[in-house]
């Protein structure tokens, strides 16, 4: 190798998930070409996203400040609250713009082989919201795996001694795609859960 | 469906060879060893991802190679292209699978090829462990009903789930809290699963007991009896039934209730256990028969034609029992027969094709 700091530099992108060799190495040397206000902004947002982003207390989402913009927005109806499994999904959520309520985010799914049982997520704090009182409907947005599904249907039972409607989102066919190319489990499901048109 | 070519790579004693079928009877011929069976385990895995002999992946590459692939032309309707190749570092092995170069998972490439095969293996269905029976059966059902399949797959990792729970060692409290994750999903597979196989054996049986009357010119009243515990269980009953276990699980670290642990048992004259009084012969017959009616079965339910494999099988029955055989298959079906000893060839009195085979050759 030419340069022990080129190296590196690969080495670290390298580490970045859908990132291989080749990529990392002509990302390294875009970085190199570009002017030394450039790389000294790109490496500020670097440093600031580790050092200034932190856990909303509330939700448990990625957020500037001690509670994310979302939680501390008040014309959102913080009554309904919608479960998923790590801060990647609320981005995912919103921007649809479709859902008005606020998050709560379990970092992770039940998962026996990796470890993960309920007391390892934030089911507990889950639950402290639900026994102020305050919140009138959870819906469950976990991935439709087995272990996602798992979680959603372990939630529903201990939610349900609390009196809160419980909801959780529906599966079926992707919009704009063609019953074709969807396998047996997903038109299955989609038939389990067909809503009355008229 | 017709298999019209097969291509080998590295697979077995083969290096790279080709072998075109003809649409009706094909008969591979060769000496012990030349690799006429490795010929119909190319095909099984094609068919089913699995070898049929149950023989690990990194066991079939050639030796010397770290890689195998096979491919197989089916016509139905128009052609597909069927691939399956295998990489391995020594230690673990990495599988592909594609149909008309789109790579596919195991269970979505699983008996998309429809074949029955008859091997000298298939009496161990009837005499041996029940985990045999209910692969068996599973199998069978699979090949018809994917829903079967993938719930299958999914009671199974459960199973697995629990299981590792059950082991972990933790306090009791918190292996209850973490179990009681999985009972409700647990409980609506088992019942699935249980459900399926019990109206299934039914359609099954109307097929096997003629058909094993047939062949054995005896009215037997054979059939299979599906034993489980479960039976006609609704989901909420069977997952009072796992709550009320916890203490066995606990004790044995492992589920001890669920169609893991069901039985398929066959039954001749009403209710004596055939493997108890059967012998070689009967069980032969009464294997060949089983397959028989796994062909007529999955033909109907999936609307096509089986490519039949007989792996050295013709050669365990007697004269009038290869007659009533060729007369069942090759009449029919395309049909591939591996045959050792080239006597029996005169029992083909139709037209064939004879794929002569010597160390991964053809020659």
């Amino acid at each position: 190798m030419v340069s022990k700091y080129l190296e590196a530099l690969i080495a670290e992108f390298s580490k970045i998930p859908g990132m291989g060799q080749k990529s990392a190495a002509r990302a390294a040397f875009y970085i190199l070409k570009q002017k030394d206000s450039d790389v000294k902004r790109f490496a500020s947002a670097l440093i600031d996203i580790k050092e200034k982003i932190r856990e909303c207390s509330v939700c448990g989402g990625i957020s500037d400040a001690d509670i994310c913009s979302i939680c501390s927005d008040h014309s959102r109806d913080s009554s309904v609250i919608c479960v998923v499994e790590d801060e990647k999904d609320i981005l995912t959520i919103e921007k649809t713009r479709i859902f008005r309520g606020v998050y709560h985010v379990l970092k992770g799914v039940i998962s026996p082989l990796d470890g993960i049982g309920p007391d390892d997520l934030r089911i507990n704090e889950l639950y402290d919201k639900c026994k102020t009182g305050k919140v009138r409907e959870i819906i469950l947005a976990t991935n439709p795996t087995l272990e996602g599904d798992a979680t959603s249907l372990y939630l529903t039972h201990k939610l349900k001694e609390m009196n809160i409607r419980v909801m959780r989102i529906s599966r079926g066919l992707p919009v704009g795609g063609e019953l074709d190319f969807a396998d047996t489990a997903t038109i299955a499901r989609s038939f389990d859960e067909r809503i009355e048109v008229f | 469906m017709i298999l019209r070519e097969i291509l080998l790579k590295n697979f077995r004693n083969y290096e790279n060879q080709k072998i075109i079928f003809s649409d009706s009877v094909n008969i591979i011929t060769g000496n012990n060893g030349s690799g006429k069976t490795n010929i119909i385990e190319a095909i099984s895995i094609l068919s089913g991802s699995k070898s049929f002999r149950n023989s690990k992946d990194k066991d079939i590459i050639k030796w010397g190679n770290d890689s195998y692939f096979c491919k197989a032309v089916i016509e139905e309707g128009s052609n597909s292209v069927f691939e399956s190749g295998c990489i391995s570092n020594g230690q673990s092995c990495e599988k592909k699978r594609k149909i008309d170069g789109m790579l596919l998972s195991a269970s979505d490439f699983f008996g998309k090829i429809l074949t029955v095969i008859f091997s000298p293996e298939d009496i161990l269905i009837i005499d041996s462990s029940p985990e045999n029976r209910r692969k068996y059966f599973d199998g069978v059902i699979s090949k018809f009903d994917d829903l079967y399949l993938k719930s299958l797959m999914q009671y199974k990792k459960i199973l697995k789930y629990r299981n590792y729970i059950l082991k972990s060692g933790k306090d009791e409290n918190k292996i209850k809290k973490e179990l009681s994750v999985w009972n409700d999903t647990f409980s609506e597979k088992a019942v699935y699963i249980t459900n399926k196989r019990s109206e299934f054996i039914k359609s099954f049986n109307n097929e096997f007991s003629e058909i094993y009357d047939l062949f054995s010119f005896n009215h037997n009243n054979s059939y299979f009896i599906y034993k489980s515990d479960n039976l006609a269980l609704t989901k909420n009953e069977f997952l009072l039934k796992i709550e009320k276990s916890i203490r066995r699980d606990l004790n044995s670290f492992s589920t001890s209730i669920g169609p893991h642990k069901d039985d398929f048992i066959l039954n001749s004259f009403g209710d004596r256990i055939f493997s108890e009084f059967a012998s070689q012969g009967q069980k032969r017959i009464a294997s060949v028969s089983m397959k028989f009616a796994e062909k007529e079965i999955t033909e109907k339910l999936r609307g096509q034609k089986a490519v039949i494999l007989v792996d050295d099988v013709f050669s365990e029955l007697d004269k009038v029992r290869k007659e009533k055989f060729v007369e069942m298959t090759a009449f029919t079906n395309q049909s591939i027969f591996t045959i050792a000893d080239t006597r029996n060839i005169e029992f083909f009195d139709l037209e064939k094709k004879i794929i002569n085979i010597d160390k991964g050759l053809v020659l």
